[in-house]
């Protein structure tokens, strides 16, 4: 490896470490948090910057040197205490105010969902059962799942666990649900982008939980539409 | 000097008899609180050690995708037990052993309040943990759940074994002894300050180990009972947290949560104590804005109670919006501390010994876990980076660069208090310098990791994910932290063998721990200075007309 | 009011309120119940110590300072909720001797040792089988009364 391009590689990693960004997000819900990530992030970057300046400002204008008197004793100034009480409050209000608008938006339920997809977790592998049509996708550790979804249309995911506490996750949508024993989730989105997507459990479940993983494949919805047909065909069969 | 009224001679304090002292069987009936307290550190830090190896296992691991040096069910048992032996066994007991050090002798008092008790919450912290590590000697394994243990993960259907039921047992244990140390705590700060000691006169750190003793008064009878109710679940037939006959997974979450975030405070209230002792000296002015920090302690602990259910956001059975209003909330009176920190040194005269470089470090790390917290406490967000790497750096640069940071900056302060000697300067910033890179390499790129979709607890990780080049960062950061360790050490064994005698108060200090002789007689003080404000040291010495009647940090390499 | 009093009553306020607001918006009944429970402990020893309460600390020897103008403004809520951390609040130094002082220290003790021993051997009992009790009693008890008879002694 050249010097140049060393360089670049090292460039590409600062660059990377810089830009500690959410990966793009692959469904409408997601490209709201996404905007939400990128408020924070400016804003945890300025904070950042500002209060990193005023320590480094401090420790280099105010270091000691041989022979010096004692500084000024001084101790309180209440309206600056004040002052700096009210501008972290200020923050986090609109900060709070952002994500409740958000929130909202990402936790509304589908009233009309074009597909539903029952999906149970168990140690160490998934059962997603296509409503309506009956068409099931099971797999575990050893024979990882993979599903087929619709791009564009609104899907609900409803939720629940065989045994312990799982968590569905796809990572390029931006959002999770846990999958609670005895309880039932539901999670609604719609994909934006056709792609193959990685999907995992997010909670510790055990032993294999790091193999308990699946695959999420976006595609149109004629696509999706004959998927299911082929599928309901060979489940017929079977 | 004979014109000098009483006041102005400070409290006499009778000569005691001295206790016995050295040998094994002195060690293990002592009930001096300064001896109890090196018991801590010299425990606490065994435990970081032993904690620590299972966490360069754990790095080694993930350097690569596939399983090259454990199996799934250690490599389980090793981050359950890392978390569990850092958290309960590192750094609650540093700070209680920081506080039985320091707390009577910033408050003028010859001991704790219940001396005995004090001794007892000590072996009883050390058979919490005997118990809980002895799961690695067990056929099962240790416990492999998570230090959270999530139930019904942790019930006897899916974690039979000795390994979850002796870490139950040791916890409860070690939580019996944190709830006793607590009462200690509060009863020595309200009942045994020295005459002119007021409640706002005392150290923040004095105050901060008050707070802190609430917080476990108010926490740990949460997790003792949790831990009992899952001991019943499991040994006795209970159902408590078992879904399939009626009980409820969630209340498990509640109650550990209930403890755990507060938890969080435990660990890191301390430390802010510990550096806000620490600035002022170093940069030779008072502590800005003594009641704001005062005034921030108090309402972190009280919100700390009303947050716990972010960790739950995903679960879908909490109201999100209440404790995201709660969590974020909290950032407040943290930015006021952060403020005043900046305005103590604002103007002041800073030096850059190791105690107040370790601060520093501090300043900046936390600085990055608590923006961080602050992503997390919206729940959009955590719908995202929820129980993934994220997380995990997050809470590293809470506790390992706000506590450890803290923690090393207390040694470096007190050790020369403790032991007579001071830490070798030149060894000291090398120890710094390695720290602060290691952490950085180990703990940074795990943000990335955890936003491009790296989850927890995982043993593997596919070789198509493209997690392994940050995650050979990582890595190899561990190896530097761990080298940084060793430089401690041995600057340590160094230090208390070749090391410069400290005198009494190497720093100029300005509370009464440095009005004493290092180490401190049995009864702590031959005289006690006159308390007239939180600087009853620095008053004194200005009173006195002493050498540089501000003092000043001297020790080696200052100027 | 004194200072210590106000740490524990502010905390028991707290934890009223907020559990009141926790209740109307989640219904959920642990964490209400953790808060409300919390809030009542609090207030228990309040105003116990509030009735037991005896002039002791250097708070309590010191003559009431003139109301500061923070106290003014804030009126009963100020009296007791707000700090009390003007220096002259502060007693000046006394001689009065510490309770400690002449009582001198307890002498080293083998009691806390053993009663962890015991307490570690009753544990064990909880995993491995209750024949472990047995010696974790009679250790415990033997712990026990070693450490009141030396109390006492």
């Amino acid at each position: 490896m050249s010097t140049k391009q060393r360089l670049i590689l090292a460039a590409a990693c600062v660059a990377a470490m810089l830009s500690a960004c959410v990966p793009e997000p692959a469904d409408v819900q997601g490209a709201s948090v996404e905007r939400l990530y990128t408020i924070f992030f400016i804003v945890a970057a300025v904070v950042f910057a500002l209060v990193a300046g005023l320590i480094t400002w401090s420790l280099v204008r105010y270091r000691a040197k041989p022979g010096d008197e004692l500084p000024k004793q001084f101790d309180r100034n209440l309206k600056l205490e004040l002052t700096w009480f009210a501008i972290p409050l200020a923050t986090v209000v609109v900060l709070f105010v952002l994500s409740a608008g958000v929130l909202g938006e990402v936790n509304a339920e589908s009233p009309d969902p074009s597909v539903i997809v029952n999906v149970e977790g168990y140690q160490w592998g998934w059962r997603f059962t296509y409503e309506g049509s009956g068409v099931e996708v099971i797999g575990d550790a050893d024979d990882r799942p993979e599903i087929v979804l619709p791009v564009g249309r609104p899907l609900t995911f409803t939720l629940d666990s065989a045994d312990v506490v799982h968590s569905f996750w796809v990572p390029r949508f931006l959002i999770k649900r846990d999958m609670v024993p005895g309880q039932q989730n539901s999670l609604s989105l719609t994909i934006s982008d056709a792609g193959v997507y990685r999907g995992v459990c997010t909670e510790f479940c055990g032993l294999l939980h790091s193999k308990m993983n699946f695959v999420l494949r976006a595609v149109p919805p004629a696509q999706f539409e004959s998927w299911l047909e082929e599928q309901r065909t060979i489940d017929g069969d079977g | 000097m004979a014109t000098v009224d009483s006041r102005e001679r400070g409290t006499a304090v009778a000569p005691q008899h001295d206790r016995p002292k050295g040998g094994v069987v002195d060690w293990l009936t002592t009930t001096d609180h300064k001896k109890i307290g090196i018991l801590y550190l010299v425990s606490a830090v065994g435990f970081f050690l032993f904690s620590g190896l299972l966490s360069l296992v754990i790095r080694a691991e993930l350097a690569a995708p596939g399983l090259q040096i454990v199996g799934h069910q250690e490599y389980n048992e090793l981050f359950t037990m890392h978390g569990t032996g850092m958290v309960f066994f590192f750094v609650v007991p540093t700070a209680i052993g920081l506080g039985n050090y320091f707390v009577p002798l910033q408050i003028g008092a010859p001991d704790v309040a219940y001396p005995r008790l004090n001794a007892f919450t000590y072996w009883l912290y050390i058979a919490g943990g005997l118990i809980t590590f002895s799961g690695f000697l067990t056929a099962g394994g240790a416990a492999a759940v998570g230090w959270t243990g999530y139930a019904p993960l942790s019930s006897n259907t899916f974690s039979p074994g000795a390994g979850v039921d002796l870490w139950i047992v040791g916890l409860l244990l070690s939580g019996v002894s944190g709830i006793l140390g607590a009462i200690n705590f509060m009863a020595t700060i309200f009942g045994m300050r020295v005459p002119g000691m007021t409640m706002f006169r005392m150290p923040i750190f004095c105050w901060n180990i008050l707070v802190t003793s609430g917080l476990i008064l108010f926490t740990f009878p949460v997790l003792s009972a949790a831990f009992a109710m899952l001991y019943i679940d499991r040994q006795i037939g209970g159902f408590f947290f078992d879904p399939s006959a009626g009980g409820d997974p969630i209340l498990w979450q509640h109650l550990f949560w209930f403890f755990g975030h507060p938890e969080v405070y435990i660990m890191i209230l301390p430390f802010f104590g510990v550096v806000t002792e620490i600035i002022p000296v170093f940069s030779r002015k008072p502590v800005f804005g003594y009641s704001g920090f005062v005034f921030a302690t108090l309402l972190i602990g009280g919100y700390s109670l009303s947050v716990w259910a972010h960790h739950m956001f995903t679960t879908g059975a909490v109201n999100n919006p209440f404790f995201a209003a709660t969590s974020m909330i909290i950032a407040v009176p943290t930015g006021v501390k952060f403020f005043n920190w900046i305005a103590t040194m604002w103007r002041g005269k800073i030096s850059m010994q190791t105690p107040m470089l370790f601060s520093v470090g501090f300043l900046f790390m936390f600085l990055i876990g608590g923006i961080t917290g602050v992503f997390l406490a919206s729940p959009p967000i955590d719908y995202h980076v929820h129980d993934t790497y994220y997380v995990v750096a997050h809470f590293h640069y809470v506790l390992f660069g706000g506590s450890v940071f803290a923690i090393f900056a207390a040694f470096y302060y007190w050790i020369p208090k403790i032991s007579g000697r001071l830490m070798n300067e030149g060894l000291g910033k090398l120890h710094f310098w390695l720290l602060i890179i290691g952490f950085n390499m180990t703990f940074f790129p795990m943000h990335v990791l955890g936003l491009n979709g790296m989850n927890r607890r995982i043993a593997d990780y596919s070789s198509a994910s493209g997690f392994q080049p940050l995650n050979i960062l990582a890595t190899a950061g561990a190896g530097i932290l761990a080298l940084a360790v060793t430089v401690f050490l041995i600057n340590f064994f160094v230090s208390m063998r070749k090391g410069e005698p400290a005198g009494d108060d190497p720093w100029g200090g300005y509370s009464l721990e440095w009005a004493t002789t290092s180490p401190p007689p049995p009864h702590n003080f031959h005289r006690i200075p006159p308390v007239h404000s939180e600087r009853p040291v620095f008053d004194d010495r200005a009173n006195r007309g002493g050498a540089g009647a501000g003092g000043g940090p001297r020790g080696p390499g200052s100027g | 009011m004194v200072e210590e009093l106000r740490f524990f009553l502010r905390i028991a306020v707290y934890l009223v309120v907020i559990g009141t607001i926790y209740w109307f918006v989640s219904y959920e009944v642990a964490g209400t119940l953790l808060l409300l429970f919390g809030a009542v402990a609090t207030g228990f020893f309040v105003v116990a110590a509030r009735i037991s309460f005896q002039p002791k600390t250097p708070e309590d020897l010191a003559p009431r300072p003139p109301s500061s103008g923070l106290h003014r403004m804030t009126g009963v809520f100020g009296r007791y909720f707000a700090f009390d951390d003007e220096n002259a609040a502060g007693g000046e130094p006394t001689e009065a001797p510490l309770a400690l002082e002449e009582e001198g220290f307890p002498e080293s003790s083998i009691w806390p040792l053993a009663a962890a021993l015991a307490a570690l051997l009753l544990g064990l009992g909880l995993v491995f089988g209750p024949w472990l009790w047995i010696p974790g009693l009679a250790l415990g008890a033997s712990s026990m009364w070693g450490w009141l008879t030396q109390l006492t002694a």
